[in-house]
C-alpha cells in the first residue's frame, strides 16, 4: 500500500470528476493504492497514526477501482458523493434496486449513452454499474454484500 | 425442572455449581433467559444516515422498531432475521449488534478527535460504533490477533464507511510495550468464557469447566496491563466481557489495580438499565472497595446479553 503521487492523484481526481461530476470530497482525503488498481481513502490523521503502529493491514476504506479506461467508484466511494452534485445518477424503483443490490443486470429506462452510472434508491447511492449498448447496467456489487434476489 | 430447581437445559456440573455459588443471582430467571432467543437489535450508522431518515423507511417496510433506552441510535427490531437480508444492512446504514454490547462504546466517553484502540476488535461491532461516535475525526485502531476473524472486521469497517480506521493484526499483549502512552481511549472487550450469551450457543453451558475461566483470566490479565500501558495519562480504558465469572471480571480488575498504582476505577452507571455492582469477594479473596464501581448486567436485567463493565482512568506515572 502506498500513497498516490502528485501526478497520479491529479489524474485520479480529474477522472472521478469527469465520470461522477463531484470530486471535491477527495481533496481532503489521503489516497492510497493497494494493489490491483484498488484505491483507498483515509484521513491525514489516520495516515499519521499508522506511522506509529506495527503490523498495519489496511487504512480507511476502498473507494475505487482504477482501470486503464476509467475509475469505478465502490458503494462507499459513491456514498461519499451523497448530497453533492453527482452526475450519471439513475433513479431505481423498488424492484430494480433489489436487482441492483443482488448484482443482477438492470435495464435502464432513461439512458443517455453513459458507460458508467450510479444507482440511487430512496436518496441513497448504491455504487457504480457498467452499461452496455443495450442500456443494461451491470452493478459492481461485491459478492459478500449482495442481497439474495427474490 | 430437576432437583436443583434448574430447568432441563444441559448444564455442566461445573457451571451448575458456579451459578449456585454466585451471590445475588436469580438462577431461575437466568436459566429462563438462557433458554429463550435474544431479541434482535441494531444501530443506525450515523456515518451514513440519520435515524430520522432511516427509521420511517424501515417502518414503512414492515419492521417494528423500538428505541433502546440506554444507547443512542440503538433499536430493537422485529421480525427477527429479516434486517440482515435487507438493502439497508448491505449498504451499511444499519449494524446488527447485541443490545448491551452497544453500551461498551458509549461508556468510553469518546469525543471527536480521540485516538482510540479496540484491542480485540473482530468482528468489528464496537469498532464501527466507536467510529460513529468519533464522527470522522480522530482515529480508530481496530486490532485482532486472528487472521480469519480480521476478514470480518475489514468487511464491517468497509461496509460502515469508516475512513479514519486502521486495521492491525497483532497480539494485543504487545501494544503496551510498543505503543506506550499513545491512545486517548482503549476498549478491551476481552476474549472470555461467554456465560452471558449462552442463549446464542447452548453448547457453552454444556462444555464450560471452571478451568476455562482460569485460562481466560490469565490471558485477560496480560491484555489489561497492555491495554492500560498503551493509554495516555488521563486516558480511559473500558474493560468488558460477556461472562459472569468473577475470575474473568473483578479478579482481572483487582489485578490491574494491584499492578498499576496510577489506575483509578471510575463509576459506571448506565441509565435505563438494571445492573448489580461488582462483587467485593469471590472464593475467599477480597477485592478493593472501589470494585463496586464496576457493573454486572445479567441477561434478565437487559432481556439480552449478560455483560461486565469496568471503566479505568490512567492517572500519573506508576510507583
Amino acid at each position: 500500500m502506498r500513497s498516490l503521487n502528485d501526478v497520479e492523484r491529479k489524474h485520479f481526481v480529474k477522472t472521478v470528476g469527469e465520470i461522477y461530476g463531484d470530486h471535491d470530497y477527495l481533496k481532503s482525503m489521503e489516497l492510497l493504492m493497494s494493489g490491483q488498481g484498488r484505491v483507498r481513502a483515509c484521513t491525514r490523521e489516520t495516515l499519521d497514526a499508522a506511522q506509529h503502529l506495527k503490523k498495519v493491514l489496511t487504512l480507511g476504506v476502498y473507494v475505487a477501482k482504477w482501470r486503464k479506461w476509467g475509475v469505478m467508484l465502490t458503494v462507499e466511494g459513491t456514498q461519499m458523493l451523497q448530497g453533492k452534485t453527482a452526475v450519471n445518477v439513475v433513479d431505481l424503483d423498488d424492484e430494480s434496486a433489489q436487482r441492483w443490490m443482488s448484482g443482477a443486470p438492470v435495464r435502464l429506462m432513461e439512458w443517455r449513452g453513459q458507460k458508467i452510472v450510479v444507482g440511487r434508491y430512496r436518496g441513497f447511492l448504491l455504487g457504480s454499474a457498467i452499461v452496455d449498448r443495450e442500456a443494461v447496467a451491470y452493478p459492481q456489487i461485491p459478492k459478500w454484500r449482495r442481497v439474495q434476489d427474490e | 425442572m430437576d432437583g436443583d430447581g434448574l430447568p432441563a437445559l444441559q448444564i455442566s456440573d461445573d457451571l451448575r455449581a458456579f451459578l449456585m455459588e454466585l451471590p445475588d443471582i436469580e438462577c431461575d430467571r437466568l436459566i429462563s433467559c438462557y433458554e429463550s432467543s435474544m431479541p434482535e437489535s441494531f444501530r443506525v450508522n450515523t456515518l451514513k444516515t440519520e435515524p430520522s431518515v432511516l427509521i420511517p423507511i424501515l417502518e414503512e417496510e414492515g419492521f417494528e422498531v423500538r428505541p433502546l433506552p440506554w444507547v443512542r441510535d440503538g433499536y430493537l427490531v422485529r421480525p427477527e432475521g429479516r434486517l440482515s437480508h435487507s438493502i439497508w444492512y448491505k449498504l451499511g446504514l444499519v449494524y446488527i449488534q447485541g443490545a448491551v454490547s452497544m453500551l461498551a462504546s458509549e461508556l468510553l466517553d469518546i469525543a471527536p478527535g480521540h485516538i482510540v484502540l479496540d484491542m480485540c476488535a473482530a468482528p468489528g461491532s464496537k469498532s464501527t460504533h466507536i467510529a460513529q461516535l468519533l464522527g470522522g475525526r480522530g482515529v480508530i485502531v481496530a486490532n485482532d490477533v486472528s487472521t480469519t476473524r480480521v476478514k470480518a472486521l475489514a468487511s464491517n469497517l468497509q461496509r460502515c464507511g469508516v475512513v479514519n480506521s486502521i486495521i492491525t493484526l497483532w497480539d494485543g499483549r504487545s501494544f503496551g510495550r510498543k505503543t506506550r502512552g499513545f491512545f486517548d481511549r482503549v476498549l478491551l472487550d476481552a476474549p472470555c468464557s461467554s456465560l452471558g450469551i449462552i442463549s446464542k450457543d447452548w453448547g457453552i453451558a454444556r462444555r464450560w469447566r471452571e478451568k476455562d475461566s482460569i485460562t481466560h483470566s490469565r490471558l485477560q490479565k496480560s491484555l489489561i496491563l497492555s491495554a492500560y500501558d498503551s493509554l495516555k495519562v488521563g486516558g480511559i480504558l473500558l474493560y468488558s466481557t460477556c461472562t459472569l465469572h468473577p475470575l474473568e471480571n473483578e479478579e482481572v480488575i483487582a489485578f490491574l489495580l494491584e499492578k498499576r498504582s496510577s489506575a483509578e476505577l471510575l463509576e459506571v452507571r448506565p441509565e435505563g438499565l438494571e445492573f448489580l455492582q461488582g462483587l467485593r469477594e469471590w472464593a475467599g479473596r477480597e477485592y478493593p472497595p472501589s470494585i463496586e464501581r464496576c457493573i454486572r448486567i445479567y441477561p434478565y436485567h437487559s432481556g439480552s446479553e449478560g455483560f461486565f463493565f469496568a471503566k479505568i482512568r490512567r492517572g500519573g506515572e506508576d510507583n
